[in-house]
């Protein structure tokens, strides 16, 4: 049986932005800095999203060049049928996890 | 339109030594950025996290790449060794080829058979200037076995030709059975 790789928490992060429509490194960025109150460098993203590619929980597609991009091209993040259910999975282990701590005052999902 | 461009300095410095996934979408997020009012600070903060992570990756990447070839490289310098002392061992126990010809024989050979697949695997593998390197090495050891080799060869014929039977012989023919004590 292969070994299962488990994800870190950027890693995390960033997979669960992904699955936001339209997903690339600047939606990604912010969407980690408002939900989370964390500024987190583009660099550490890209990283993370290598990673994640690599595992293949994302693919990654390339966008038309815009001027306000300097004529660099986006590309564009999402997440893979493995991706969604890496995601379903560590939401469902964090769930059970938080269920019935007092000190969380979390409801059972 | 807004025009304004980030830091010429900061953006070459990135694409010399940023990371090479997707260099050309994180420069373009930096300048969407840097367009919508992030500041030059910003853009330099990001740009030295960038080459940061980028050169630990490849440090890291190297140091492990490094590790595996030294490991490979002490495996087959090792087997060569060992397989060459049995070689000349055997070659000072034996009278002839089909007493040489023995499951230790074989195995000898067989470990000197893997350690040049594997010396050959790591020339066809790296570069140009690396095979140059690798066959020259090469060459000096295929020198180095066959003038060991020969040499061997004749001292054992020495040895076979005019002392064998005498103290200096090492054969088995020479080894006195447990019955005649």
């Amino acid at each position: 049986m292969r070994k299962r790789e488990y994800l870190g928490q950027l890693e995390l992060m960033v997979l669960f932005a992904v699955m936001r429509r339209d997903a690339y490194g600047v939606v990604i960025c912010r969407d980690i800095a408002e939900k989370s109150g964390r500024e987190v460098a583009l660099a550490s993203v890209y990283a993370a999203l290598e990673r994640l590619e690599r595992k293949g929980l994302v693919t990654s597609s390339r966008g038309e060049p815009t001027a306000e991009r300097g004529g660099k091209a986006r590309t564009y993040f999402k997440p893979t049928a493995a991706g969604v259910k890496e995601a379903r999975d560590a939401h469902g282990t964090l769930m059970r996890l938080c269920r019935g701590l007092p000190s969380l005052k979390v409801e059972p999902a | 339109m807004n025009t304004r461009v980030p830091p010429p300095v900061a953006m070459w410095l990135l694409q010399r030594l940023g990371p090479a996934y997707q260099s050309e979408a994180l420069a373009g997020d930096l300048i969407e950025q840097y367009q919508y009012g992030r500041s030059g600070l910003w853009c330099w903060r990001q740009v030295i996290a960038a080459i940061f992570s980028a050169q630990v990756h490849s440090m890291r990447r190297a140091l492990s790449k490094s590790a595996v070839r030294l490991a490979l490289r002490v495996l087959t310098e090792a087997v060569a060794v060992v397989a060459l002392v049995s070689l000349l061992d055997q070659s000072r126990r034996v009278h002839s080829l089909q007493e040489a010809i023995s499951p230790a024989f074989g195995i000898t050979l067989i470990a000197l058979l893997c350690a040049a697949t594997i010396g050959l695997r790591k020339l066809f593998r790296g570069g140009r200037s690396a095979r140059k390197r690798v066959a020259i090495k090469g060459l000096i050891g295929v020198f180095a076995v066959t003038a060991l080799s020969a040499g061997t060869l004749t001292w054992a014929g020495t040895l076979n030709k005019s002392q064998c039977g005498t103290q200096a012989c090492v054969c088995q023919k020479n080894v006195p059975s447990l019955a005649t004590y």
